[in-house]
C-alpha cells in the first residue's frame, strides 16, 4: 500500500467513526437521566411512606383518646390529619377492612384501632417512562390506654401490704369511709375519705404541715377555690388533665368538705364501673393533720402507687357511698413506668399492626 | 499503524468530553436528594417529639421541653449546619402539665448547605399531635 492509499483509509475510517462520541453521551446521559430520576423518585416514595405512616399513627391514637374520653374518634381523627396537612381524601371514606384496611379509621372491637393513609403521589422523572403515580399508604394500629392514668386515691401502705400478704379482707373502700374499715392508720379528724389532689403538692420543706402548696398547671389560683378543686378532681376520675406524677416522698393535700356520695358519684361520672382497674397513690398512713395556727392543708404522703380493681359499689350503684375495690399488682410500685403493660394500659399507644393475641392490659 | 496509533486515547477523550456533564447531573442530584432524606428525618423526628410530648408526665422535676429533648433522638441531618426544635405548649417550666385533648406542635427547622446548588437551604417541618 502507498502512501496515499494509506492516508485515504484512515481518513475514511475517521470519516466512519465521526459521532460516535455523540452516540454514546447520548445515551450515557439518557442512562443516567434515568437511574438520578429513579433515585429522587424513590426518595420522593420513602419520604412520603414516613409521612403517611406517622399520619397514621397520630391519627389512630387521637381518636383512641378521643373514644376513651368518649368524644368522636372519627372526628378527631379528621381533625388532627387536616392540622398535619392531609387532605380529606386521603383518609376518608373508608377503604378496605381489617388487616387490608387502606384508607380510614376503623374500631377493631377488642379496644384497638386501626388507621390508614393513602394517595397518590405524582412521579417526577420515571414519569417519563409512564408511571405517573405512585401510591403511598401509611397504616397504624393502637389501643386507646383503659385508665385515666394516675387517680387522685390514696391508699394506705398497710392495706396493701396485707393484700399482698393475703390477708383478710380481700376486698375493701378505697374511696369513701366505710363504718367496718379504716381508710388511714392515723388520723385525728374525719376528713380524709380516700381522695387526695395530685395538682397541688406540699413544697418541701422540715415542716409537715404543708405551709406552701405548689400547684401545677391548668392550676393557676394557689390557693385554688373549691369549686376549682372540685372540677380537678372530678376531671381525674376522668383521666382528664391529670397527667401529673407526685413522686414518692411528696406530700399531696387530702380532699375535704365533700360527703362520701358526691366523691363516689364523681368517681362514677368519672365513667369507672366495676370490673376496671384503677391506678391509685400509696401513702405511709398517716393523714397529717397541721397545727391548725400554722397551716391548713391536712396531707399524707406517698410512699409508691399500685392497682386496684373496682368490686363493686356500695350500698348500690345508684347511691354510693364507698369504692370497693381489690388489690391487682402483686408489688408497690416506685414509679409509674414500673406498672408494666399487661397490668394496666396506661398511654394510649400503637401496636403492631398484625397483632392478633389479646390487647395487653 | 499510524492510523492506529492516532486512535490510541479516543476512549480517554471521549470520556473527558462526557464526564463533566456526568459529574454536572450526579451533583445537582445530590442536593435535592439529601434534602428528600432530611425532610423524612425531620418529620420522624418531629413526629416523635410531639408523641412524646402528649404522654408527658408532670413529675415535678422535669419540664415538659427537657423530658421531650431526652426522650427524642437528635436527628444527623445530611449537610446539615444547624436545627431548632420548638414544641408548643411544651415550657420549660417544671409546674406545667397538659391540657387532655388539646394539641401539641413539634416545629423543626433546619438549614443544610449544598454541594452543588446555590446555597444554603433551609426547610421546616411541622407535627402535630394530642395531648393524652
Amino acid at each position: 500500500m502507498n502512501a496515499w492509499s494509506r492516508t485515504k483509509a484512515f481518513l475514511s475510517r475517521r470519516e466512519a467513526e465521526r459521532g460516535q462520541v455523540l452516540i454514546i453521551l447520548a445515551f450515557g446521559l439518557v442512562f443516567l437521566a434515568a437511574l438520578v430520576g429513579l433515585m429522587i423518585d424513590l426518595g420522593i416514595y420513602t419520604t412520603n411512606n414516613i409521612i403517611a405512616h406517622n399520619n397514621a399513627s397520630v391519627g389512630c391514637v387521637t381518636a383512641a383518646e378521643a373514644h376513651r374520653r368518649g368524644g368522636s374518634a372519627t372526628s378527631a381523627f379528621a381533625s388532627i390529619l387536616q392540622q398535619n396537612g392531609m387532605l380529606p381524601a386521603t383518609y376518608s371514606p373508608n377503604e378496605g377492612t381489617g388487616l387490608t384496611l387502606t384508607r380510614g379509621l376503623e374500631n377493631v372491637g377488642d379496644g384497638s384501632w386501626r388507621a390508614a393513609v393513602t394517595w397518590q403521589q405524582p412521579t417526577g422523572f420515571i414519569g417519563i417512562v409512564g408511571i405517573r403515580e405512585m401510591t403511598i399508604r401509611g397504616r397504624a394500629r393502637c389501643v386507646g390506654r383503659d385508665s385515666g392514668g394516675l387517680a387522685p386515691i390514696a391508699v394506705r401502705q398497710s392495706a396493701v401490704e396485707d393484700s399482698l400478704y393475703g390477708l383478710p379482707p380481700e376486698e375493701y373502700s378505697i374511696l369513701g369511709r366505710d363504718p367496718s374499715w379504716d381508710l388511714a392508720d392515723v388520723e385525728s379528724g374525719t376528713n380524709f375519705r380516700g381522695a387526695v389532689f395530685v395538682h397541688m403538692w406540699c413544697v418541701p420543706s422540715t415542716d409537715p404541715n404543708c405551709p406552701d402548696i405548689r400547684v401545677f398547671y391548668p392550676l393557676t389560683e394557689d390557693p385554688p377555690n373549691a369549686q376549682t378543686q372540685k372540677k380537678l378532681v372530678e376531671d381525674c376520675f376522668r383521666g382528664i388533665n391529670c397527667s401529673i406524677w407526685p413522686g414518692v416522698d411528696e406530700r399531696l393535700p387530702i380532699v375535704a368538705g365533700t360527703s362520701d356520695n358526691q366523691i363516689c358519684h364523681a368517681f362514677q361520672d368519672g365513667g369507672w364501673e366495676v370490673g376496671d382497674k384503677v391506678v391509685v397513690i400509696v401513702f405511709d398512713g398517716e393523714v397529717y393533720n397541721p397545727d391548725p395556727t400554722y397551716g391548713n392543708w391536712e396531707n399524707v404522703a406517698v410512699v409508691g402507687y399500685a392497682v386496684y380493681e373496682i368490686t363493686q359499689f356500695e350500698p348500690n350503684p345508684n347511691h354510693c357511698n364507698n369504692v370497693i375495690a381489690r388489690l391487682a399488682s402483686d408489688r408497690i410500685y416506685d414509679s409509674l413506668d414500673d406498672i408494666p403493660a399487661d397490668v394496666i394500659l396506661l398511654r394510649s399507644r400503637e401496636i403492631s399492626w398484625d397483632y392478633g393475641g389479646p390487647i395487653p392490659w | 499503524m499510524v492510523a492506529r496509533r492516532k486512535d490510541k486515547g479516543q476512549g480517554l477523550v471521549e470520556f473527558a468530553l462526557i464526564a463533566p456533564v456526568l459529574v454536572l447531573i450526579l451533583l445537582l442530584a445530590i442536593d435535592p436528594f439529601f434534602k428528600a432524606v432530611n425532610i423524612a428525618l425531620a418529620k420522624y423526628y418531629t413526629f416523635q417529639a410531639a408523641r412524646e410530648a402528649s404522654i408527658f408526665l408532670a413529675d415535678g422535676n422535669h419540664s415538659c421541653d427537657s423530658w421531650v429533648r431526652s426522650h427524642v433522638s437528635e436527628p444527623t441531618l445530611l449537610m446539615g449546619t444547624g436545627w431548632t426544635l420548638a414544641i408548643s405548649p411544651c415550657p420549660t417550666d417544671s409546674s406545667w402539665s397538659q391540657v387532655s385533648g388539646s394539641t401539641v406542635t413539634a416545629t423543626f427547622n433546619w438549614e443544610q448547605s449544598t454541594v452543588w446548588w446555590h446555597g444554603p437551604w433551609t426547610g421546616q417541618m411541622v407535627t402535630r399531635d394530642v395531648f393524652q
